[in-house]
């Protein structure tokens, strides 16, 4: 206990370190199997980059829809980061971060296109923030914006 | 045309990531970097500073450390003491002392740049022979002997005005304090040498002046008990070794030079100011 006490900086450190750790690796895996679950269930809603649908496809209506997410790194994503950005290299612990973000985003852009009876989106595109909390080399949250054009059946009139 | 979205494969699975691994490597590179550097700078430096004349830090100190006329009685006392055990010591005659009585509940006494030597009230009520104070006092004169405060505030100067620029310049708060309490280590490092050395000279002009170590157990006793906080933790984030081993040391010395641990010991004769009324 006394050891703990006379050095609390370090004991602090390695707290936040070890909090950031199991309580990011538990969120992580979570929210993995979570996309990865839900993937198969829109997976007849489609993505396309094309600019247009095909001309083939007429009688439809188009609409732009939208699905954004934050997500958040924790004290020990942001730990390593700080000491890899020294020496370079690809950051690992921010690879992962950005891809959930950006499937989360094509999750909710692919649910709204569902609720609105669409089955497929063109022209998809990409748009990320750096939401950085408190001051200076604060821990970083990332917002990952996803928006295209929804195709839906044409309404009757 | 056909219109699909085939499925694609997994680019990242997390049960292979080693994240903690991959920290481990971070941190060591970081690590040895600052070690590297800090012992580089704190070695250079400690050498240098010592090269200086020493009246370059007794002219550096004049004008600004005055014996307090108020306790001019304490400190010649203490002076009387010192100028014995700077003679048993054999300090060059250029490196002149000048003890201070500090009126203080503080249980420490320091030595600084220009032969200045700061001994607290709080030391002296709580020893109890004028041998354990000597030892406190040889001590001191010791690191003035040795050019330990040149040679700390030289290290201390390079290495915070060096690590400090180079953490600050990467960007990287984790780096900026990795590096900073590393380079705190590598200076507590040298602290701790000083202070071992510092009481190998204090036992030797001790043993000479009284025939015997009688007293400078007792002192580290007295050390340990009144400042406990000193003696927690990890002795690497400490700037004085355990007094444990301190103790230890003592009884090795006697061993090995042949020099009685115990012996009568001499009753202190100094005078405290009455105590200052508490506001």
């Amino acid at each position: 206990m006394d050891l703990i006490l006379r050095s609390l900086d370090l004991f602090i450190l390695l707290a936040l370190l070890g909090v950031g750790y199991a309580f990011g690796r538990i969120a992580e895996s979570r929210h993995y199997r979570s996309i990865i679950e839900r993937e198969k269930q829109f997976a007849d809603i489609l993505l396309f980059a094309a600019k247009r649908p095909p001309p083939e496809i007429t009688d439809v209506d188009t609409v732009l829809v939208s699905g954004s997410a934050v997500i958040s790194s924790d004290y020990f994503k942001w730990f390593v980061a700080g000491l890899r950005k020294l020496f370079g290299g690809r950051v690992r612990v921010y690879e992962t971060l950005l891809d959930r973000a950006r499937r989360e985003a094509v999750l909710r852009l692919k649910q709204q296109t569902r609720a609105l009876g669409g089955n497929a989106i063109f022209n998809i595109k990409f748009e990320s923030f750096n939401v950085t909390m408190g001051a200076r080399g604060g821990i970083a949250a990332i917002e990952i914006l996803a928006y295209g054009t929804a195709v839906l059946p044409r309404r009757t009139a | 045309m056909k219109l699909e979205n085939p499925p694609q494969p997994e680019q990242y699975d997390p049960a292979a990531e080693q994240p903690v691994r991959e920290l481990a490597i971070l941190l060591g590179g970081v690590l040895a970097i600052t070690l590297v550097v800090a012992f580089a700078l704190a070695w250079f430096a400690g050498m240098l500073a010592p090269r200086l004349p020493f009246a370059v830090e007794r002219d550096f100190m004049a004008g600004r450390m005055a014996v307090d006329p108020r306790f001019a009685a304490q400190s010649a006392g203490l002076q009387k003491l010192a100028d014995r055990l700077g003679s048993a010591l054999g300090l060059p005659p250029d490196m002149a002392l000048t003890l201070h009585y500090s009126d203080n509940k503080a249980v420490n006494a320091y030595a600084t740049l220009g032969g200045h030597i700061v001994v607290f009230r709080g030391l002296i009520e709580r020893v109890n022979s004028e041998n354990a104070l000597a030892a406190v006092i040889a001590h001191e004169i010791a690191h003035i002997r040795h050019r330990h405060p040149a040679a700390s505030a030289g290290r201390g100067l390079a290495v915070g005005l060096v690590v400090t620029a180079l953490s600050t310049a990467t960007g990287s708060t984790v780096a900026e304090r990795i590096m900073g309490t590393t380079s705190m280590g590598v200076l507590m490092n040298y602290s701790r040498e000083q202070e071992t050395a510092a009481d190998d000279d204090a036992l030797r002009a001790v043993a000479k002046v009284y025939g015997h170590l009688g007293g400078a157990a007792d002192l580290f006793e007295t050390l340990k008990k009144s400042r406990p906080d000193a003696e927690a933790g990890f002795e690497i984030f400490r700037t004085h070794p355990f007094s444990e081993r301190r103790i230890e040391h003592v009884r090795e010395f006697a061993a090995q030079h042949g020099i009685p641990a115990e012996g009568p010991l001499t009753p202190l004769a100094l005078a405290l100011p009455k105590p200052a009324e508490k506001n």
